[in-house]
C-alpha cells in the first residue's frame, strides 16, 4: 500500500502563513488511514528531506503570494513545475528541490510524486494567530481538494 | 553627491536580502549597505503573552535554527523565575545544544558556505552549491553528512518530542529525563560525531589549506577587517556555546570587556543611520563611528571567527589542537580574515562533538530529577547563548503574573550587521571602478556575505526556501548600470 505524507508548512504567528498548519490539523481529524501520515511545521529544505524520506507520495500544503492571485485561490503544483534553482542563493537554507535531488542522488527512498497545494494568501506580515477572512473561507474547498487528491491514489 | 542604488527586494515572508551600492560621480563605490529585517514584530507580538510561551513562540523565528531561540528562551525563563535547573537538566540542555551546534555547523560547511571553497570561488555559479560539493567530495561523503546530521537531530527529537519545534527547555529544567537506553544510543552518535569532525577538518586541509590560491584569498585584504570580537567564554576564558561570560577583545586581541549577561546594556548599544530603519549594535564605551574598522570604532564581530578571537582557547583537547594550527597558519590572534570563519566553524564543530562525548558519559546526566519549580515572582529575565552565527540575547520584562510587558531580542546576525555592511562595501570597492561592473562582483559579495551565514532567511517554510540576492548598481545620473541576481 502506498505510504502518503501530507505536510502542512507555515508559521503559526504570521497571519495567513499559518494556513498550511490549519489545513493539516483539519485533515488530521478527518483522515484516519494507516497509510496516511499528517505532519506540520516550519521547516527548510534539508529538514524537508528528513521528513519525506520513505514515503511514496507527499503533499505539501503551504501559502503563496503571486502577483495577480486572489486570496483563497488554490494552486496544485508538481515539484517538476517549480522553478529549479541550481544556483543556490540562500546563505542560510537549502531549497526544497535541491534537497529532493540530493536525496535521490544519495539513493534514499524518495517519493515518486511530490505535490504542493499552495493557497494564495492576503497577509503574511502581521503577527496574529488566525488567518484573514478571505483565506479562512477557502479552507473547506482546500480540504476537499486534498481529500479528492488522496481518493485518486 | 551620492546616487542611491536601489535594490528591489524580492518579497518573501522574511529573509530577503536588500543591498544598496552608492556610486560617486566618478563611478567608484562611495558606500554600500545591506538591510536585514529586524525582529520587532516578534517583540511586539510577545507583549501581553505569558512568558512561558516564549520558548515555543521564539523557536518559530527561524526554520533553520529553532533550537537556538528555544534554548536561549528557556535560560531567560530560568532567570525570570529565579530558578536554577538541577544538574541533570543542565547537562541534558548542554548535550542537546552541542548536538545542535555540531549539526548546524556541518550543514553550513558542506551545503551552504563550504561551496565557496570546496568547489572554488571562480567555479561556475551552477556548481558553486551543495551539488557541486557532492561532486567534489563524493556521494558517500554526502551521505555521511546527512546521516550524522540526522542522528544529531534525533537527539533533539528524542529529548524534545520533535526536531522542528521541540518542547525541551522549560523554566527550571527540561521536559524529559534521559534513560539508559537513550544514553547508549547517543554515546554512539557522539563518538561518531568526533570522528566526523576530524574528517571534516581533514577535508578542509586537503581542499583548502593545500591550495595556495584559496589561502591567499582567505588572508587577502578584500576580506579583512580589524574589529573587536565578542563571544561567550567559561571561567577559564575558553569557548563555551551554552553559557558563561560575555568577553570582548580589541583588534589587537587584548581583553576589552568581560561581563555577565545582565550587564549587556551597559556594554552594547545600537547605532542609528538615517538611511535605514535597521540599527547596528556597537560597543558603548567606544561609540558608534560608522562602518569603519579599528580600535576607535565600536564595531564588533561575533560567530565562529568572533568566538575564537574572544577566547583564549577551546575547551576540549582535540579542538584546541586544531585551534593552535589555525592560529599558527593565519599569523596568530586575533584572526581578522572573514573567510577564516569557515575553518573556525569546523573547529567549533569539533568542540561540540567532544562536549557531546563528555556530557553523555557523565553519570549525572541520568538523574531523573530534571526540573526545579521553586519559582519566584517574575519581573525581568535575561538570557544569552551562542547561536551558530553569533551571540543571541533574549530579554523579557513581565508583570507579577508572568505576562510580558516588554521583550527585546538581539539576534546573532544583527550583531554582525555593521561588519556585513563593511564586508560588502569592501568587496564592491574592489571590483567597481569608474562605473564598470562585471559578474565577478556578485561572487565576491556573496562570499563575504555567506561567510557570516546571516540568519535573515528566518522561518523559510515556503517550499522554495532561498533568500535571493539582487544588486542594482546605479551611476551618478540615476541610470541603472547593471542588475545582478543570484538566481
Amino acid at each position: 500500500m502506498q505510504q502518503i505524507l501530507i505536510y502542512g508548512v507555515g508559521n503559526p504567528y504570521r497571519r495567513d502563513d499559518r494556513i498550511g498548519l490549519e489545513i493539516a490539523d483539519i485533515l488530521n481529524e478527518k483522515i484516519n488511514k494507516e497509510n496516511i501520515t499528517i505532519r506540520s511545521g516550519s521547516i527548510d529544505g534539508m529538514a524537508m528531506l528528513d521528513e519525506i524520506m520513505g514515503f511514496d507520495k507527499v503533499i505539501f500544503v503551504d501559502s503563496i503570494k503571486t502577483r495577480d492571485g486572489t486570496p483563497g485561490d488554490i494552486y496544485r503544483i508538481t515539484v517538476e513545475q517549480l522553478q529549479e534553482n541550481r544556483d543556490l542563493s540562500s546563505s542560510h537554507g537549502i531549497d526544497f528541490l535541491t534537497a529532493v535531488r540530493l536525496g535521490r542522488k544519495f539513493g534514499y527512498t524518495m517519493p515518486e510524486q511530490v505535490l504542493v497545494y499552495a493557497i494564495e494568501i492576503e497577509d503574511n506580515e502581521s503577527y496574529k494567530e488566525e488567518c484573514t477572512e478571505k483565506v479562512r473561507s477557502s479552507i473547506p474547498e482546500i480540504v476537499q481538494s486534498i481529500m479528492n487528491e488522496i481518493d485518486r491514489i | 553627491m551620492y546616487k542611491e542604488i536601489k535594490i528591489d527586494p524580492i518579497t518573501r515572508l522574511e529573509g530577503h536580502g536588500k543591498i544598496e551600492i552608492f556610486l560617486d560621480d566618478k563611478g567608484d563605490v562611495a558606500h554600500a549597505c545591506l538591510q536585514i529585517p529586524e525582529l520587532r514584530g516578534y517583540e511586539r507580538f510577545a507583549v501581553g503573552r505569558l512568558a512561558e510561551e516564549m520558548p515555543r513562540i521564539t523557536e518559530t523565528i527561524c526554520g533553520v535554527c529553532p533550537t537556538t531561540h528555544h534554548t536561549c528562551s528557556g535560560k531567560t525563563l530560568d532567570d525570570l523565575y529565579g530558578v536554577q535547573p538541577p544538574p541533570a537538566a543542565q547537562k541534558i540542555r548542554e548535550f542537546v545544544y552541542n548536538a545542535f551546534m555540531f549539526e548546524d555547523h556541518n550543514l553550513h560547511f558542506y551545503f551552504l558556505g563550504g561551496p565557496d571553497f570546496v568547489v572554488g570561488p571562480s567555479a561556475p555559479k551552477a556548481e558553486r552549491n551543495v551539488v557541486g560539493v557532492i561532486g567534489k567530495v563524493g556521494v558517500e561523503i554526502g551521505k555521511k553528512v546527512i546521516d550524522i546530521r540526522k542522528r544529531s537531530r534525533n537527539i533533539i527529537q528524542t529529548m524534545g518530542g520533535r526536531v522542528v519545534h521541540p518542547v525541551h527547555c522549560l523554566p527550571g529544567g527540561v521536559s524529559k529525563a534521559m534513560t539508559k537506553e537513550m544514553q547508549q544510543e547517543f554515546k554512539k552518535t557522539a563518538e561518531d560525531a568526533v570522528e566526523f569532525a576530524k574528517f571534516s577538518l581533514q577535508v578542509f586541509d586537503d581542499i583548502v589549506l593545500k591550495n595556495k590560491t584559496y589561502v591567499d584569498l582567505i588572508v587577502g585584504d578584500v576580506y579583512k577587517h580589524n574589529t573587536y570580537y565578542m563571544g561567550l567564554v567559561d571561567d577559564n576564558n575558553k569557548v563555551n556555546f551554552y553559557d558563561g561570560w560575555i568577553r570582548v577583545v580589541d583588534p589587537e586581541g587584548k581583553e576589552f570587556a568581560k561581563f555577565k549577561v545582565h550587564d549587556y546594556l551597559k556594554h552594547i548599544s545600537e547605532g542609528v543611520e538615517e538611511w535605514t530603519y535597521i540599527k547596528f549594535p556597537y560597543l558603548k564605551k567606544i561609540g558608534w563611528k560608522g562602518f569603519v574598522d579599528g580600535k576607535d570604532s565600536g564595531v564588533y564581530r561575533v560567530a565562529p571567527l568572533g568566538r575564537l578571537n574572544a577566547a583564549d582557547g577551546m575547551a576540549t583537547p582535540l579542538a584546541q589542537q586544531y585551534y593552535e594550527k589555525y592560529l599558527e597558519t593565519l599569523g596568530g590572534k586575533p584572526v581578522h580574515f572573514t573567510l577564516a570563519t569557515h575553518w573556525a566553524r569546523l573547529i567549533e564543530a569539533m568542540q561540540a562533538a567532544e562536549a557531546m562525548v563528555q556530557l553523555i558519559n557523565d553519570p549525572q546526566i541520568l538523574d531523573p530529577n530534571v526540573r526545579n519549580m521553586d519559582f519566584k515572582v517574575p519581573k525581568q529575565g535575561i538570557g544569552v547563548i551562542e547561536a551558530p552565527r553569533g551571540t543571541l540575547f533574549h530579554h523579557y520584562e513581565t508583570d507579577e503574573n508572568g505576562r510580558l510587558t516588554k521583550a527585546n531580542l538581539i539576534v546573532a546576525t544583527v550583531n554582525n550587521s555593521a561588519a556585513i555592511n563593511m564586508s560588502i562595501e569592501k568587496a564592491a570597492r574592489g571590483l567597481i571602478k569608474g562605473g564598470k561592473v562585471d559578474d565577478g562582483i556578485l561572487n565576491m559579495v556573496e562570499m563575504a556575505f555567506r561567510a557570516y551565514d546571516p540568519c535573515f532567511a528566518c522561518a523559510t517554510h515556503t517550499v522554495d526556501g532561498r533568500a535571493p540576492l539582487q544588486l542594482d548598481i546605479i551611476d551618478a545620473d540615476g541610470h541603472i548600470v547593471r542588475t545582478l541576481k543570484n538566481k
